[in-house]
């Protein structure tokens, strides 16, 4: 489903110690705001290259997950080149929009160059980081960084449950889908209403079922990380 | 040993258990059958003691049992559960911190519980899929996992709630052989199913249930002679009593011996 998660699992450094990884991390992100925009162009296709070789994925595969930030970054980018002015002489490129000048700035192209490669390579190195730490040893590392029990015994439960919440909204929409719950756009508002309140009620039957597991299990208020 | 007398639960004003007596040590694996909503599982729960009977008790070496916080832990340390669903009864995302959750809620120290969290993988045949996260098990390993953390407890008894429901035909079959290597080190199970032929198989001894009360119990060879009462019950006879009952095969307990049987009187005839 989340087949993200599983990756981490066959990583060739899958078994380094995590703490190693993070201090990889850190100078990565180091590298990643402080080079040139050159170097940060290299570094995004150095840090690339070397998540592929590790996960043994395929060049398209990686740049498909870059896909969905990038269009965010883009925005954002486009967002940073044009600015609006008074005069046209400041602007590279301009229209004239009623007093104002629209256009391309030469600094604001600058500053787009500047952010769009270190934004790219801080992702490619935060990519980096989760693709290539399995779970528990996320759980490690937050241990040894003194994140506080109750946060990390949160992301722990959080990280098991989310995979059975994910599951049966799953199997509720395609229930409905082929019910033609999802034909008409008032309809598909219905049977989303449907499948969130149903969700809900499973949600609280199945807090009561873990509850009595718990007491069985003779739960004493702690979950031992 | 687990045993439970005149037993009576009501959820609100719904009778739901009526004046029941078992006796789960008579025998190594107890099965408990009957259709939906006949009480099986609220029997288990009574017996592990989340439920509390209004009238009655379950009796621990002919005690009844202890309800205070200290007692119910004594308890549970000699009955533990296995639920039906997997995904309700394994907390971690790593298989060797969810087996080895109950000892360490009990703080046991860390040799023994790596001891006891390899006897309880090997006994349930989980070691090649041991480093696998949780999530990407399929339901009969999660189901094996789920049978480990409660073994790992090393209890004397065991109650199994739907133990092969869902499971195709081989992670049936692992089942049964794990029922067996439980029993050989001397602990007792109960199982409560709908796998009539489950638990015609491996139970030395059954009960019928059907509306709350036991309608019938003893050996299964005899209990599940009596075409009449099973139905009444919601129950069909296991396919080897049917045969042998229809027509007229020798009465066995297995598909192994049966086979065996009818192949010696083929060669003799």
């Amino acid at each position: 489903m989340l087949g993200i998660d599983k990756l981490s699992y066959q990583s060739r450094w899958c078994r380094v110690s995590p703490l190693r990884k993070f201090a990889l991390y850190l100078l990565m992100m180091t590298l990643a705001f402080t080079l040139p925009p050159v170097g940060q162009a290299l570094w995004l296709l150095m840090l690339a290259a070397l998540t592929c070789w590790l996960l043994r994925v395929g060049p398209m595969r990686y740049l498909r997950w870059l896909a969905v930030p990038l269009g965010f970054l883009l925005i954002g980018v486009v967002t940073i080149v044009f600015s609006a002015s008074h005069n046209a002489q400041s602007l590279l490129l301009s229209v004239p929009l009623g007093s104002f000048y629209i256009g391309i700035d030469a600094q604001g192209l600058l500053v787009a160059n500047q952010t769009f490669w270190r934004s790219l390579a801080a992702l490619a190195a935060t990519y980096w980081l989760v693709l290539n730490l399995p779970f528990p040893q996320l759980i490690i590392l937050l241990q040894r960084l003194r994140v506080p029990r109750l946060l990390t015994e949160q992301i722990l439960l959080t990280w098991r449950f989310i995979f059975i919440l994910l599951d049966e909204a799953q199997a509720i929409h395609r229930a409905q889908s082929l019910r033609f719950g999802y034909r008409t756009l008032p309809g598909s508002y219905r049977s989303l209403a449907m499948l969130i309140s149903m969700l809900f009620t499973r949600v609280l039957l199945r807090y009561q079922q873990m509850s009595t597991t718990l007491d069985v299990k003779l739960y004493q208020g702690d979950f031992h990380l | 040993m687990l045993s439970t007398q005149n037993l009576s639960f009501c959820y609100q004003d719904d009778t739901v258990l009526h004046g029941l007596n078992f006796d789960f040590g008579a025998s190594p694996v107890t099965g408990i059958v009957g259709k939906n909503g006949c009480g099986k599982s609220t029997l288990f729960m009574n017996l592990n003691g989340v439920l509390r009977p209004q009238q009655g008790a379950v009796l621990w070496q002919g005690k009844a049992i202890n309800y205070t916080k200290a007692g119910l832990i004594e308890h549970r340390q000699r009955v533990t559960t296995v639920f039906q669903d997997p995904e309700q009864q394994i907390f971690y995302t790593d298989i060797d911190s969810d087996i080895a959750f109950s000892l360490r809620n009990l703080g046991v120290d860390e040799a023994k519980i790596a001891r006891r969290v390899e006897r309880a993988i090997e006994l349930v045949d989980a070691q090649s899929f041991r480093h696998k996260p949780i999530q990407y098990l399929s339901h009969g390993q999660k189901k094996r996992v789920a049978i480990a953390g409660a073994l790992v407890m090393e209890a004397d008894y065991l109650l199994l709630d739907e133990p092969t429901a869902g499971l195709d035909p081989s992670g049936r079959q692992q089942m049964i052989e794990i029922i067996a290597r439980i029993t050989e080190q001397g602990k007792h199970v109960v199982i409560s199913s709908h796998d009539i032929d489950l638990i015609y198989e491996v139970c030395d001894r059954v009960y019928v249930m059907n509306g709350g009360k036991i309608v019938a119990a003893g050996e299964p060879g005899a209990v599940f002679s009596q075409a009449d009462m099973l139905r009444e019950a919601g129950l069909v006879q296991p396919w080897l009593v049917k045969l042998h009952s229809q027509l007229g095969f020798p009465l066995c307990k297995t598909e192994t011996q049966l086979f065996d049987a009818l192949r010696v009187a083929k060669e003799a005839g």
